[in-house]
């Protein structure tokens, strides 16, 4: 019996043995299967291009091989949702209470759920006896690992102890460095590849710039090359500007709307102003009298207002020049096509030459008008020679008043256009124009006058003409003595008709007067004129008749320039288009009636009455209107002309009237025109002077209306 | 049609002045003097433009321009002045006065047509 309960015991012994070797060797083999799973796991990661869906369901293959579980799920933890990684399926929900069970419990098993967050838990998973641990990997998401089964199944399963757990969470915890190392590879593969795309960046936009740097020289130096040829080009330009500037006979210079000058100028405009400076007035250089340069002030003045058209503008700057008794003309051309223009270039010629040649072509026509005066009218001729003569003489002197002055010039200058002079007439202008201006005509005017008649004279008196000693006998004449003779005719009787010889027809003078006024009507706008002469065969002695020729210049060139309309006027006031000057002398009874009259628009008797108002001189009746008419510097007209306007002509002809002891008389309406009858005694003695001149006569002179 | 109107004391500068607008379609009409003139903008307020000679018997150019223009005559109406010297003084007097341009004599057709042109209101 001993024996029995000693082999009972014994045998109890070996079965309790036989148990505890069981389940060591259970224990053994389950430490195997972990660490064997433990060693396969760094196998999931070895494909580093892996997604972690795949990793997962992976891992969950391996645990399914390696474990004997119903079933192993893995989930992403995102915020309010399980979404499964593997097995694949729909997102299940994740409260709050179960986020607070994973934060507080990270790893845990459940072997009957009895708590309620277990038991929530375990109805998420759908799962009865399980273990979980939650990963969360470094830089990567929180994931959730569970392996169990459902209560089916759990029934025949051992409840899971400590040691599983622990088991579990080691290889959650081995997953999760391996997928933190997966993700830091990944994080530095990802690293390498963008620095090394960012290389290939850097190295392609360095390629580039090189490239660009490239075709930078290349546009550069082509730059260079290109403004090397453009210098050199404009360096030649230059050179043949600077050849023109040198070699041009003119003086060109540029200058702005202030009147400053430009740095470049031509040769010629140093030689004839000097080297001048640049931005240095344009008038101080050329010497400019004041007169040219207010011209200058007052044309740029309008140009840089921009107002009046630029030609308009460029009209108000002077056009001649005199420096250092060299004449100048000048021109100027805008430069630049916008308003104002930016300057003007000043082009200057020398003209002293061309002017000298021209006056000497006017001397020359001039005495050949001589000439042919003379030969044309001798006697005639050689009266205005004598009467002009005396003119000039008294002009000479210096004692001559400024009335004087004006009748006397005017006088010539009536007469020496009569004859053609027109060199002398225009000196007789310029020196009109100049005692209208100054007081007195200048001491240059009035010298080249005299130098110009004693031209004239030499070149008379070279030919004999100053031979008064001639006398032009006509074919009538000669007729006429020789009938005289045969008829025996009384010696008395004879010698008067040869003593008339010496005398001149009316005709001639008259003629002239004629001749006159159809050349002078052009130059007034009257070209349609029609020009009698009726006289009876009346001779006058030329001496003493002559100043009243002259003195009728006026009362014609009046006539021509007041009195007779343009034509379209004419037409307009109901007359024929053609003007009429009529001229008639007549002997009736010892006295010669000479008639002067034109079909014109008459005398303005309103315009005299309201300068008389202006002078202050009495205008009650018709005799002091005329009498006002006649006195000097009284003329109804501004507009000076070389031909008349300044308001001598009628006090002249009243003057030589009086010496001759005439009467005057006008009768005037603007539709018959305007008529003047001078009577005088024919072989009555010269009426005495009237003081010196004649001038201061007009209150003698008597006339009627 | 624009009308201009000319003044000056002589008949043959107004001929000239009207016959260099008349080919460029200007009406043109004349006064012999400012006094005329005058009656002349009275009678025509639709002038464009007043051609006004400086040298005249009586009141003279620069003188009736002031005139115009402190009598209120026509506002605005443009004048040009006509001389044959254009003088510093007389041209620093006319502008004050308002004249808009200065024409010389002897008169040159197509410079008085082209600132008639241009400055016709």
């Amino acid at each position: 019996l001993e024996t029995e309960i000693h082999l009972r015991e014994k045998a109890k012994l070996l079965l309790q043995r036989e148990r505890e070797l069981f389940d060591m060797r259970a224990k053994h083999e389950q430490i195997a299967i972990w660490l064997s799973l433990g060693q396969s796991l760094p196998e999931l990661f070895e494909n580093r291009e892996a997604a972690l869906a795949d990793i997962c369901d992976r891992l969950r293959r391996m645990l399914f091989a390696k474990l004997r579980m119903q079933r192993i799920l893995i989930f992403e933890i995102q915020p309010g949702a399980l979404q499964p990684l593997a097995p694949a399926g729909p997102p299940r929900s994740f409260s709050a209470e179960l986020a607070a069970l994973l934060a507080a419990q990270p790893t845990g098993m459940c072997n009957e759920p009895s708590e309620p967050g277990v038991l929530l838990l375990a109805e998420t998973l759908g799962l009865h006896r399980f273990i979980w641990s939650r990963i969360a990997p470094s830089g990567g998401v929180p994931l959730l690992m569970v392996a169990g089964f459902d209560q089916s199944k759990a029934r025949f399963q051992a409840p899971f102890v400590t040691n599983d757990v622990a088991h579990f969470v080691n290889a959650a915890q081995h997953v999760q460095s391996l997928l933190a190392n997966a993700l830091l590879v990944r994080e530095l593969q990802q690293e390498r590849d963008h620095l090394r795309r960012t290389n290939l960046a850097l190295e392609q936009r360095d390629r580039e710039l090189e490239l660009a740097t490239e075709q930078l020289r290349a546009a550069n130096e082509s730059l260079e090359r290109r403004i090397r040829e453009r210098t050199q080009e404009l360096a030649g330009k230059n050179r043949e500007l600077r050849l023109v500037l040198d070699n041009v006979d003119q003086a060109l210079m540029t200058i702005d709307l202030e009147g400053r000058l430009a740095s470049e100028r031509s040769s010629m405009a140093e030689r004839w102003f000097g080297p001048g400076r640049d931005e240095g007035s344009f008038v101080e250089y050329i010497a400019a009298d004041a007169r040219s340069a207010e011209q200058v002030g007052i044309g740029l003045e309008f140009l840089r207002d921009a107002i009046l058209p630029r030609e308009v503008c460029l009209d108000h700057l002077p056009k001649r020049l005199t420096v250092n008794q060299r004449e100048f003309e000048c021109r100027y051309l805008p430069i630049g096509e916008e308003e104002p223009p930016t300057g003007l270039l000043v082009v200057i010629d020398d003209v002293t030459e061309r002017l000298a040649q021209r006056q000497q072509e006017l001397e020359q026509r001039e005495l050949l008008a001589a000439f042919t005066g003379l030969t044309r009218d001798r006697q005639g001729f050689l009266a205005f020679f004598a009467e002009s003569e005396r003119m000039i003489a008294e002009l000479s002197g210096s004692d001559a008043g400024k009335t004087v002055y004006k009748y006397l010039l005017h006088t010539l200058k009536g007469n020496a256009a009569t004859f053609g002079l027109h060199a002398v007439a225009a000196l007789c202008h310029a020196a009109e124009s100049e005692l209208a201006s100054d007081g007195r005509p200048r001491i240059g005017t009035m010298e080249r006058l005299r130098i110009r008649w004693n031209g004239l004279a030499q070149n008379l008196q070279a030919v004999g003409a100053d031979r008064q000693n001639c006398i032009e006998v006509s074919e009538a004449d000669l007729a006429r003595l020789t009938e005289c003779a045969r008829t025996g005719a009384s010696a008395k009787h004879i010698i008067s008709e040869l003593q008339r010889l010496r005398w001149e027809l009316i005709e001639r003078p008259l003629s002239r007067l004629a001749q006159h006024a159809s050349a002078i009507a052009p130059r007034l706008g009257k070209a349609e004129l029609d020009v009698c002469v009726e006289a009876d065969e009346v001779r006058l002695d030329p001496a003493r008749w002559a100043p009243l020729w002259s003195a009728l210049i006026h009362l014609v060139r009046n006539a021509l320039d007041h009195g007779i309309e343009a034509p379209e006027q004419r037409i307009s006031a109901g007359k024929s288009a053609r003007g009429r000057l009529r001229f008639a002398a007549r002997s009736v009874d010892g006295s010669l009636l000479l008639t002067i009259e034109d079909d014109g628009q008459g005398i303005d008797w309103d315009a005299v009455r309201r300068l008389c108002q202006e002078r202050g001189l009495s205008y009650s009746g018709q005799n002091e209107l005329v009498s006002a008419l006649i006195s000097p510097d009284f003329s109804t007209r501004r507009g000076v002309t070389e031909l008349s306007g300044r308001g001598v002509g009628l006090a002249a002809v009243a003057a030589v009237v009086t010496q001759l002891g005439g009467t005057l008389s006008v009768d005037t309406s603007s539709s018959n025109g305007t008529r003047w009858q001078l009577t005088f005694p024919i072989d009555a003695p010269v009426a005495a002077a009237a003081g010196s001149n004649g001038l201061n006569s007009r209150a003698l002179v008597p006339f009627s209306i | 049609v624009k009308k201009i109107l000319v003044v000056d004391d002589s008949l043959s500068v107004r001929t000239e002045v009207a016959e260099a607008l008349k080919p460029e379609g200007f009406d043109v009409i004349h006064a012999a003097n400012a006094r005329e003139a005058f009656a002349c903008l009275t009678q025509h307020p639709d002038v464009s433009l007043v051609v006004l000679d400086v040298n005249m018997p009586g009141m003279n150019g620069i003188e009736a321009l002031e005139h115009l223009r402190r009598e209120g005559v026509v506002p605005g109406l443009p004048v040009v002045m006509l001389t044959t010297e254009a003088e510093r003084s007389l041209v620093d007097q006319a502008k004050k006065a308002g004249a808009k341009g200065w024409l010389l004599k002897p008169v040159k057709p197509h410079l008085i047509s082209s600132t008639v042109i241009k400055l016709a209101r």
